[in-house]
């Protein structure tokens, strides 16, 4: 990883092609989530590799490339978002948060997306970092800057309430 | 565990699958266009090393202003608290004073609370007393001169008719010291 790094920090063009093929489907899913249709999830992803791009020297400094180049797509995305919340207020119209190809799993699908909604934020955030972004809790740990103990045990607390949550709906 | 693993799985299932299958070529032509961008702008390096330059100039006048204006403040403020300790918290003294000053300089020259060393006045006033004076001498001289043969001068006759007005002529005289100093 380091190496790819110092080869990105060297702007060579095969390296950015592979940190995207590594990065690429975890990180689409996890902005996909968040803005909710996948243009604009495209566009914050391209946003966020042009960024890196333009601070590509500091990528030679970086110990876990992973996590900073989630790093760097979250904080897109919370631009991105910041936006749209922006643009709703002044009347603009936003798109509704498409739900993806959600539909064809079944009412379940539906029932999991209600239980998340039913989370605090960090510990949705916890959980789309690890579920989505397939983050490790070490990456985890360090985007947070949390001790990784307590990201792994606030992460199993975030599903046992999901699984409450969705217990109590199946009844 | 398998329930958790079970939710994950469902949870995942929300998420897109696959980014679109151009994303990658956007993202990489993307990087290749800011590349060059970045080329372009280390040919204009020169241009660009000025343009900091002025920029840091800018920010630095920025600051320098911003702490003039401050300095300023300060100093007001101090000699503020300075002329209100040297008034005793009287900080209305010197507006008072102005108006009286400007009454006194507009009142006309008959007014009695007039001050006695303004010199146009003092000069309007005997001015006005000596153009008195002067009507009440000639009036009489002019129009009704006595027509006695020729034996008695004309000035004989004023001397003798008017001459209390000697000694307020010879007041005015002795205040010409005074005019002196006034003029």
């Amino acid at each position: 990883m380091s190496e790819l790094a110092s080869r990105l920090a060297d702007d060579e063009d095969s390296a950015w092609a592979e940190l995207y093929d590594m990065t690429a489907d975890a990180m689409f899913a996890y902005v996909t989530v968040l803005v909710g249709n996948r243009e604009a999830a495209s566009d914050v992803l391209q946003e966020a590799f042009l960024r890196l791009h333009r601070s590509r020297s500091r990528l030679r400094d970086v110990d876990d490339l992973k996590a900073f180049v989630f790093t760097v797509v979250r904080n897109e995305t919370n631009r991105s978002l910041t936006r749209n919340r922006k643009h709703a207020t002044t009347g603009e119209v936003t798109e509704p948060r498409i739900e993806t190809d959600a539909h064809s799993h079944g009412d379940n699908t539906e029932l999991i997306r209600h239980a998340l909604t039913m989370l605090s934020s960090e510990e949705q955030e916890l959980i789309q970092m690890k579920v989505y972004a397939q983050m490790t809790f070490t990456q985890i740990a360090a985007v947070l800057d949390l001790p990784m103990g307590t990201c792994t045990s606030r992460y199993r607390r975030s599903l046992e309430k999901m699984r409450i949550i969705l217990q109590e709906q199946i009844r | 565990m398998n329930e958790f693993e079970t939710i994950e799985q469902d949870l995942s299932r929300l998420a897109a699958e696959k980014p679109p299958s151009n994303l990658r070529s956007k993202v990489l032509e993307a990087i290749e266009s800011q590349r060059d961008a970045d080329a372009g702008g280390i040919l204009l390096a020169p241009c660009g090393t000025e343009h900091a330059r002025l920029k840091k100039l800018e920010r630095t006048a920025t600051f320098a202003a911003t702490g003039l204006l401050a300095l300023s403040l300060l100093i007001f403020a101090i000699v503020d608290r300075s002329a209100s300790g040297l008034y005793q918290g009287r900080s209305d003294y010197v507006t008072q004073t102005q108006p009286l000053a400007t009454r006194y300089d507009a009142k006309p020259i008959t007014g009695q609370d007039k001050p006695a060393d303004s010199p146009k006045a003092f000069f309007r006033r005997h001015f006005a007393m000596l153009q008195q004076f002067n009507s009440e001498l000639f009036c009489g001289t002019s129009k009704k001169i006595p027509q006695t043969g020729g034996d008695r001068q004309p000035l004989g006759y004023i001397r003798s008719r008017l001459g209390f007005r000697v000694l307020q002529l010879a007041s005015i005289a002795s205040s010409r010291s005074e005019i002196g100093s006034a003029a």
